[in-house]
């Protein structure tokens, strides 16, 4: 098949995905350095675009960039097998489509504590790598040798993850007190005001200033994975309680590739009057109070609050 | 009457709580005339039931910890009750309210103002992004009641424009919220300028467990009002989900929705600023009217947004969790996420921007086939239902 009949092919699909697909290269388990280089690349990894004869068409053809154009990062030494939990390692070169289930599943034979796949914040598609905690050392041991195994058609990197570092910029935690309140009665302020305490500056700023980490805060940002994630409710049944099962059937991975339009139906003409809800035996959070409109008492505060301020100026 | 005692007996087995006083009628709860005058002006009849519980113990001056479900007037709970405990003879702040963002911040002002007004209640709102001196000159010149952002807040105290030391009552509103890591180095500070004997006062629809934990810091043999966890949905919300399959599909089934979305106010929700933006940009692209606010907008661009949201010139808002909590604007009945919220408290929160109290409210979830496991985790925690979309959802808004 030649390229221009391959790209109009419909039936072979994305391009990306009879890549992912293909048989690929054994693991370049002799060449650490490819490694380090190669590990966080996406689709232009060296594993992918590998010399496969069995290709019909080639990418390479088309001179994808190879590991050659890449700066070097001098080697490292590997990583030393902990001696103390955590024994995790780091897992590499994976699918995309491969998720915790799939590495459960591929390292079953050993005891593991935790199963994490990073997955890219916007897209929420897993980067194609991620950790596994073990439970002990003979796991962590026993699952390096899967090194250069295949999953989902790719052969899988297993090293020993570094450690945990060293958090030395930590400030100590000041709510971690008993109490948060004063013991001491309030010094009366001077017109200046007090002490400010930790450099509060005087000049105008439009935004709180990072300093204390005081400006106001959009939630959502990576701060709000982090506390409240569905993961670290320690008392509730959480996200890596489930992090096994498997997954309900919601098209999955045979899914059609042509997105279904929804057939909404127009509003009926008496449309939002059928919605009174069968009432259940469910509380009822409003007790005997109904929706108000308060639109108008606001609306008469503002109105009152402008003629005022512009009563001062 | 049978019937509310029945009623009664399932609240009871359904709310925890150590007081049992619940007063059914704003009459009853022994508030200053102008105060009464202020609710029912404002379009109150009856209290609903976390205000027929909540009010009286803070009035009494307790610590209390009140949660419930989105919608259902925790606002005006506190509102309610600072206005009965402070004294207006006196031109000295005695209540501070936190919030965790501006929004909320200025709409929890208004709320206050409103209920007041007949009282002759002075409250000012601090916060970021406005000017400093103009801030201070406010403060200075002597409000019962400040509510603000806690980065300003903090600031003001220290440079001495505000005066802690009539302080009577610190009301935490998205207590969770305001107490999980982001916050909880501020709301510390602040209370190391606050006097010893401040009555201490948080809401919020979620209070998770490590929550309820950080509070035996300051609180002080709390009345707690709670309510379980699989009460917390609100039947008048309608949860559904959409199986977009791929990322790649939000946009065109959100095109397809358009209409839809646009029958009533709508908020959708993106979790990152970025993503706001470029969903914005490809509505635009393909001509659909929407509006979007997150926080790395100006001070003054946000309040134009919320400003043209608010009064329904704008009608479908599309915005990151900055508005997830709180924020209260009656014709929203329509809230898509777009993404699945980063935790489930958020979920809570943000489909309770629609079905304001009572009202009906329909949320629409965006489902990949990654995202399954997190929404049915939502539905089990909360013991609720998310169905799939009805081709009639037209019908439902």
């Amino acid at each position: 098949m030649s390229l221009g009949e391959f790209l109009v092919d419909d039936n072979s699909g994305s391009w990306a995905d009879e890549m992912a697909d293909l048989p690929t290269a054994p693991a370049a388990s002799s060449a650490p350095r490819e490694e380090r280089s190669g590990g966080f690349s996406r689709g232009y990894g060296g594993d992918r675009y590998g010399d496969n004869e069995s290709r019909e068409d080639s990418f390479s053809r088309g001179g994808p960039r190879r590991d050659d154009d890449r700066p070097r990062y001098a080697s490292r030494p590997p990583a030393e097998l902990p001696t103390e939990p955590p024994f995790t390692a780091h897992i590499a070169n994976l699918s995309f489509d491969a998720v915790e289930e799939d590495l459960a599943d591929f390292f079953k034979d050993m005891k593991i504590a935790n199963i994490r796949v990073l997955r890219d914040r916007e897209t929420d598609r897993p980067k194609g790598f991620g950790y596994i905690e073990f439970e002990d050392l003979e796991s962590l041991k026993q699952a390096l040798t899967l090194t250069g195994e295949p999953l989902h058609q790719r052969p899988v990197r297993v090293n020993i993850a570094d450690p945990p570092k060293e958090r030395t910029d930590r400030v100590p935690d000041r709510t971690e007190t008993s109490s948060w309140r004063r013991t001491t009665p309030l010094e009366p302020t001077s017109p200046e005001g007090r002490e400010p305490r930790r450099g509060y500056g005087f000049g105008d700023r439009d935004r709180e200033g990072p300093r204390g980490g005081f400006r106001d805060r959009e939630q959502g940002r990576g701060g709000d994975r982090e506390r409240g994630g569905y993961q670290d409710r320690p008392r509730d049944n959480n996200w890596s309680g489930g992090a096994f099962q498997k997954r309900g059937n919601f098209g999955g991975r045979d899914a059609p590739s042509e997105r279904p339009r929804l057939n909404l139906q127009p509003r009926s003409s008496t449309g939002g009057a059928q919605s009174e809800a069968p009432k259940s035996n469910r509380s009822n959070p409003f007790g005997g109070a109904k929706p108000i409109d308060s639109d108008e008492a606001l609306k008469k505060v503002d109105e009152r609050r402008k003629v005022k301020d512009q009563g001062e100026e | 009457m049978s019937n509310n005692e029945e009623l009664k007996e399932v609240l009871d087995t359904e709310i925890e709580s150590n007081w049992e006083e619940v007063v059914d009628n704003f009459d009853n709860m022994n508030l200053k005339t102008e105060l009464l005058r202020g609710i029912y002006a404002y379009g109150f009849e009856r209290p609903s039931t976390i205000q027929q519980r909540a009010i009286m113990p803070v009035i009494k001056g307790h610590d209390v910890i009140a949660q419930a479900q989105s919608g259902t007037g925790k606002t005006a709970t506190f509102s309610i009750s600072i206005l009965q405990r402070i004294d207006v003879t006196l031109k000295a702040t005695q209540a501070l309210i936190l919030a965790p963002t501006r929004e909320l911040a200025l709409q929890i002002q208004k709320v206050v103002l409103a209920l007041g007004d007949f009282m002759g209640a002075e409250c000012h709102a601090c916060v970021g992004g406005t000017n400093v001196r103009e801030d201070m000159e406010k403060l200075r010149s002597g409000c019962h009641v400040v509510v603000g952002t806690p980065g300003r807040v903090y600031d003001m105290i220290n440079r001495g424009a505000f005066k802690t030391d009539h302080m009577k009552m610190f009301v935490l509103d998205e207590a969770d919220e305001m107490l999980s890591r982001g916050f909880r180095e501020q709301i510390y500070d602040v209370f190391q300028l606050l006097p010893t004997e401040t009555q201490v006062v948080l809401l919020s629809a979620t209070m998770p467990p490590d929550v309820l934990e950080v509070t035996t810091k300051f609180m002080r043999e709390p009345v707690r009002i709670l309510v379980k966890r699989d009460e917390l949905t609100l039947e008048g919300i309608k949860q559904f989900y959409v199986a977009v399959e791929k990322e790649e599909w939000k946009l065109d089934t959100l095109s397809d929705l358009y209409e839809t979305v646009t029958i009533t106010q709508a908020v959708i929700f993106c979790n990152t600023r970025r993503k706001v933006d470029w969903l914005t940009d490809k509505l635009h692209a393909r001509e659909f009217t929407v509006s979007a606010m997150h926080g790395d907008m100006s001070q003054e661009q946000r309040e134009v947004i919320m400003k043209e949201f608010r009064s329904g010139s704008s009608r479908v808002l599309i915005t990151t969790d900055l508005l997830a909590r709180g924020i209260d604007v009656q014709q929203v009945s329509l809230v898509i996420n777009y993404d699945l919220p980063a935790n489930r408290e958020n979920y809570l929160h943000r489909i309770g921007r629609g079905g304001r109290f009572g009202r009906k409210g329909v949320a629409i979830n965006f489902v990949t086939s990654e995202d399954v496991r997190m929404l049915r985790d939502i539905e089990s925690f909360y013991n609720t239902q998310i169905e799939e979309m009805p081709m009639n959802v037209a019908d439902l808004i």
